[in-house]
């Protein structure tokens, strides 16, 4: 029962949060699932199995560009958590992403638009320091700044 | 802001990589953009349970107006305190259970129920579009102007907009479950908030247990602060 609860009751902690944002979302999503995949034997397999059917019947309800995106643009994640789709390519990437934009903000995006969200995707170009800067602001958030200096100095 | 010990917060990797002089580049405002969506009614909520505990049943003559300069001011209030000093006296109060009463934002705010209100002077006028947002007239003109802007989004959220033309993917096809890099990430942060809440129950537990505990409206951020 309790490993059953527990990840519905994280889930409910994380998306009632004060911020949280659409990418929390679609990965608590995705974790739920992949959770509850791993508790297929026999004991669990109805609850499981509605539980996941539960999730995919309101994630195809929901606007799923814009999750997806969000996702993509968090840098700490890009399109890493995502399978090997043809959408995922960074082609696929940029038509979402550019598809959004215009959505956003009513105007074609400018041609500098894809040149940078390749460079980000790839990490190259202005965003060359990107998997540097994440590891810092992800060990300032431990609370372990000097251990990534020493890391990013080695 | 960004408290230690919470993750890490995405919009200031691109601050960290963009020239502080120069305007946002179009995909550092489109992922802003993105970013700063917030998921839930959770925040909406709490200031609609602000006003319940504000207008209670021996403040129940209270105008519309001084109930929102009162809640507003109760947002200024706490704002600045858990910039300053919240921490501090959060940590008297539970952890040395001090038996004086905390100067929390309810004691205060009694004395200043007379706080200048932007009030506009409302109009008669009445026209057939905003009729049903008569009753919000007296609260100002800015917050009309709010209630009209958000009014008209559901409408223009209705015109058609250009969606994917490949179809919906389910989650199970989304997500590589083999990659463990991002779920290890999720993972540690979720699961750290999930035991700081816990933690905290424990310590109210404790605190419910001694007898001398008083009920004080706990909420996560005041959580993080007494924890962090």
């Amino acid at each position: 029962m309790k490993s059953d609860l527990e990840p519905l009751a994280i889930a409910a902690n994380i998306t009632q949060a004060a911020f949280c944002r659409l990418d929390t979302v679609l990965l608590t999503f995705g974790f739920l699932v992949m959770q509850y995949q791993k508790m297929m034997d026999a004991d669990n397999l109805t609850a499981s199995t509605s539980i996941i059917a539960s999730l995919e019947k309101r994630w195809a309800a929901a606007d799923q560009d814009i999750f997806i995106a969000t996702v993509i643009v968090n840098p700490f994640f890009r399109a890493d958590p995502f399978g090997r789709h043809t959408r995922f390519v960074v082609s696929g990437i940029i038509d979402l992403l550019e598809r959004l934009y215009t959505r956003f903000f009513k105007e074609e995006p400018p041609f500098s638009f894809s040149t940078e969200l390749c460079n980000y995707l790839t990490a190259e170009g202005q965003y060359s320091a990107l998997r540097a800067t994440c590891i810092r602001h992800m060990a300032a958030a431990e609370g372990q700044v000097r251990a990534a200096f020493v890391f990013l100095s080695v | 802001m960004n408290f230690q010990g919470g993750p890490p917060d995405p919009l200031e990797v691109y601050r960290d990589l963009s020239f502080s002089s120069e305007p946002h580049s179009p995909f550092h405002r489109l992922a802003a953009r993105l970013l700063s969506i917030c998921a839930n009614s959770a925040t909406c909520e709490r200031l609609f349970s602000v006003f319940g505990n504000t207008l209670t049943k021996l403040r129940n003559q209270m105008g519309t107006s001084t109930l929102s300069s009162i809640a507003e001011l109760k947002m200024h209030v706490r704002n600045e305190h858990q910039l300053n000093s919240t921490k501090i006296w959060m940590k008297r109060m539970f952890v040395a259970r001090s038996t004086t009463i905390p100067p929390n934002e309810s004691s205060i705010l009694p004395t200043l129920a007379h706080p200048p209100s932007p009030q506009s002077p409302a109009s008669d006028e009445t026209n057939e579009e905003n009729e049903d947002l008569n009753h919000a007239r007296p609260v100002g003109s800015s917050f009309r102007d709010l209630v009209s802007t958000h009014g008209s989004v559901p409408i223009e959220d209705d015109e058609p907009c250009v969606h994917s033309q490949e179809g919906k993917l389910t989650l199970s096809q989304l997500f590589n479950f083999g990659n463990d890099h991002w779920i290890k990430s999720y993972e540690k942060h979720t699961r750290k908030s999930f035991d700081e809440e816990l933690a905290l129950y424990d310590l109210l537990n404790e605190d419910a247990a001694t007898g001398n505990g008083m009920e004080v409206d706990v909420d996560e951020t005041t959580a993080e602060i007494l924890l962090g």
